[in-house]
């Protein structure tokens, strides 16, 4: 099927002949309601042999379906078609949303799709992105559009063919137009730059000088005008040019480089229209910069004129006092090794960042020697991320990266949310990690045992391998079919965290054994001794508790038991009642199982209700472990998307005390 | 339940969660990562692998497609792609290709992970959000404020 082609294409005119790049808009928008009506024609003939996809015809099945495989049909759309089905509705919103930027072989997908519509689109194609856009933005300053798109959509026809040898004046106007009208579709933004990368390097050192140039520009005329930077998008700029009129992007963040010398808080937002001073916000000693859409933060270049030297220095001087740093949708950051300073920046955070190699986000941490909050989101590039030289670094947060791993000397928090394969993370005084949104076959391995005490939370029950770490609180949820083998795996792995004292389990199983018989021969590691169990079985179907049970004690031997549901309470209860009677039960095997090494136990709190339990010697774990249990249900839910009701006020914790034959 | 047929192939049962059973050379099950996995570790032995999510006829569907998909081999690829297209046609007569998707995820199958999701990235192809969502009554949740905002925010892929 040919219509994998992307959308643009589709709405590409048959009449459509060289003469329209010059683009009239009015005739070009009728086009485009033609065209539209003829697209509705052709997928309504299509409808008949798609609509037996649902063998239930009224029901949504599709939103249902796990956010892993929507990502992978996302993945299959082009970026534009994928961003479009976030308007279907929420659930789709939030897929797209938590979609990440990477093709499942690894390659960037913004950017080989971008690369993709460049090559099969032509220059009309573009050019009816940015008039399109412009519909909206331009509503005010009609009277300057027409003859702005005519200036526009032969720039971009320029850059459709990827061609930058014009004059420097001519370049100018192309990054200025190009860049800056566009600066909510952040994609039509990267596009265009996408453009300029099929060429060789050289191209792109134009296109930065550019960019500088303009941007010096505008904080030259900025600063004169700084009373009302923002609201200056217009005849502003000694240029003069009606073409100034959409500049947004650049406009924006120039005059945010030039205000935040002047300690101003600047925050250009996404989503933005820059046609009003609402983009900025005065506060005292608090520098932010979020930007969206900025293609490159350009460091040093070689062949610097005096004019961006002194640009540099302002540039540098202003980036020296950010406090926050917020970008999205960054195209490519090129640093020369120690030119740029983020002298006070605390916060980072990256999301969707596509920089041109592994090297770039290295580079822009050491760019920042205070920096305490660093978050990754969608940074497809990250793949080792080596935070020792940073000292002050307190929380890291990565998300939907594929890290593989992480080097760092002193967070206190680290959050992993859907990372990679194996993910190995060496740190010394680590005291919280979030792991969460694992792939199944992933595994975190830890190095450098720490004395620290540490909490984990982890998602998906075997992420954990040869771990040496000491943890005083460990979170588990796992999903999935629990066989002996994997009960064999959790003792073995968690038998190393033998400083454990309490461990949470969340279970939604679907299927469990667990036979000692199974385990033959196998050496058998020692059980983990925790001191407190908690097992949540909410919101599995899990009938058999028994084997559960059974698995649990020879994997753990806690010290204390607790349980919210009263059915399982009750299995646990006859299982240690009926302690060795069961002779038989190990008799055949190698292996001894728990009971027999069971010594006595202890109901200690048959029936208390969470909200009576007084946190008093024995029931301070308790009280402590259902506040830790509501935590979860938020993150549970947060994570596994499905409806968790976990200790109710009026539930029952059961705790046991169990001794062992030592 | 192992058994050995007289060309020494390894026999399976899987059980559909509708208690159907299929019994198919180890070969053709091992497609699966989930079930390749399970037989390692040893769920196997004894009776039949249960796979409590999948139906009985989304099975058989699988079956058709892992048993088309180890008795080719790479010289056949042309062939084998007019065949997947043809089995993903006639499977969206038979079943819901969603559930065949979930199968595909849960058993772990790449190849016909790819081709349903393919498949239905093909349907969103070149249609508008109202043309999707009439395809597969996705309802719009979303309040008239709400669908300005997701407009606005990505107004540059909705033309």
């Amino acid at each position: 099927m040919d219509d994998t082609t992307n959308m643009i294409s589709s709405k590409k005119r048959p009449q459509e002949n060289d003469k329209d790049d010059d683009t009239d808009l009015i005739a070009s928008n009728e086009k485009r309601q033609r065209r539209e009506g003829s697209r509705d024609d052709e997928s309504d003939e299509k409808k008949p042999t798609s609509s037996s996809l649902l063998s239930c015809p009224n029901v949504d099945r599709i939103s249902d379906l796990p956010e892993n495989i929507m990502h992978n049909i996302l993945s299959r759309l082009t970026f534009l078609e994928a961003a479009r089905t976030s308007f279907l509705s929420k659930e789709w919103k939030r897929t797209w949303d938590t979609f990440p930027f990477t093709d499942f072989d690894g390659t960037p997908f913004l950017h080989a799709c971008l690369q993709k519509e460049a090559k099969e689109e032509d220059n009309s194609a573009w050019i009816d992105i940015y008039s399109d856009s412009d519909d909206d933005e331009d509503s005010g300053s009609n009277s300057d559009s027409d003859s702005d798109r005519e200036e526009k959509a032969k720039l971009i026809e320029i850059e459709g063919k990827n061609m930058i040898s014009e004059s420097t004046k001519a370049k100018y106007d192309i990054i200025s137009s190009s860049d800056l009208h566009i600066n909510r579709p952040v994609l039509s933004l990267i596009g265009t730059k996408l453009n300029f990368d099929v060429g060789s390097s050289s191209n792109l050192d134009h296109e930065d000088s550019s960019i500088l140039e303009k941007a010096r520009h505008n904080r030259n005329e900025g600063n004169n005008l700084i009373s009302d930077s923002s609201s200056s998008d217009g005849s502003s700029y000694s240029s003069g040019s009606d073409l100034d009129d959409d500049d947004g992007e650049i406009d924006n963040i120039s005059s945010s480089i030039s205000s935040s010398s002047s300690d101003s808080d600047v925050n250009v937002e996404e989503n933005e229209y820059y046609y009003g001073s609402d983009s900025e916000e005065e506060r005292e000693d608090s520098i932010i910069l979020h930007t969206a859409g900025l293609n490159r933060i350009t460091g040093n270049k070689k062949d610097r004129t005096e004019a961006k030297d002194k640009y540099q220095k302002a540039v540098d001087a202003s980036f020296k006092k950010l406090f926050r740093l917020e970008m999205s949708m960054l195209c490519d950051v090129d640093i020369d090794n120690g030119s740029l300073q983020f002298g006070c920046l605390k916060e980072l955070y990256l999301s969707t960042f596509c920089a041109g190699n592994e090297r770039t986000i290295p580079f822009l941490i050491n760019c920042c020697p205070l920096i305490e909050t660093l978050s990754l989101t969608k940074c497809s590039y990250v793949k080792d991320l080596y935070l020792r030289d940073s000292t002050k670094l307190k929380r890291v947060i990565v998300d939907s990266c594929f890290v593989q791993s992480i080097a760092t000397e002193a967070p206190s928090l680290l959050i992993i949310n859907n990372a990679a394969v194996v993910c190995k993370i060496s740190s010394s005084s680590l005291e919280t990690l979030e792991v969460s949104r694992m792939p199944p076959y992933a595994s975190i391995e830890f190095d450098t045992p720490s004395p620290n005490p540490h909490t984990f939370k982890c998602f998906g029950m075997f992420s954990l391998a040869n771990s040496t770490q000491r943890i005083v609180k460990l979170e588990l949820f796992h999903p999935g079919c629990l066989t002996s083998p994997s009960f064999f795996k959790l003792r073995k792995n968690l038998g190393k965290f033998n400083q454990a004292k309490e461990i949470i389990l969340h279970f939604s199983i679907l299927e469990i054994k667990f036979e000692l018989e199974d385990l033959k021969e196998q050496e058998l590691p020692p059980p983990c001794e925790v001191k407190h169990l908690v097992l949540d079985v909410a919101g599995s179907t899990l009938t058999n508790y028994e084997t559960l049970v059974n698995g649990l004690m020879w994997v753990f031997h806690p010290e204390f038991i607790s349980v919210t549901s009263d059915e399982l309470a009750q299995v646990i209860r006859g299982m240690l009642e009926n302690q060795g009677r069961d002779a038989l039960c190990c008799i055949s095997c190698r292996h001894r199982c728990w009971r027999h090494e069971l010594k006595d136990f202890d109901n200690e709190t048959e029936g208390i209700k969470i909200s009576d339990a007084t946190p008093t010697s024995g029931l301070q774990e308790l009280a402590s472990s259902g506040q830790s249990i509501t935590n979860c249900t938020a993150k549970l839910e947060e994570h596994i998307r499905t409806p968790v009701t976990l200790c109710p006020e009026s539930s029952r914790i059961q705790l046991y005390k169990v001794t062992y034959i030592t | 339940m192992s058994i050995t047929t007289e060309n020494n192939e390894k026999m399976i049962t899987l059980m559909s969660s509708d208690g159907e059973e299929f019994v198919v050379e180890e070969a053709v099950a091992a497609q699966s990562q989930t079930i390749k996995h399970l037989i390692e570790d040893g769920c196997s032995t004894e009776g039949s692998i249960p796979l409590p999510n999948v139906t009985g006829r989304v099975l058989s569907e699988v079956i058709q497609y892992c048993k088309k998909h180890s008795s080719s081999d790479d010289k056949e690829e042309k062939e084998l792609e007019a065949w997947d297209a043809e089995f993903v046609k006639a499977a969206d007569d038979h079943v819901a290709l969603t559930d065949l998707m979930m199968a595909a995820n849960f058993l772990d199958i790449k190849g016909l992970l790819d081709l349903v999701a393919q498949t239905l990235a093909n349907m969103i192809t070149g249609k508008s959000p109202e043309e999707v969502r009439r395809m597969w009554n996705i309802k719009n949740d979303f309040t008239p404020e709400e669908a300005e905002k997701v407009r606005k925010e990505n107004q540059w892929a909705f033309e």
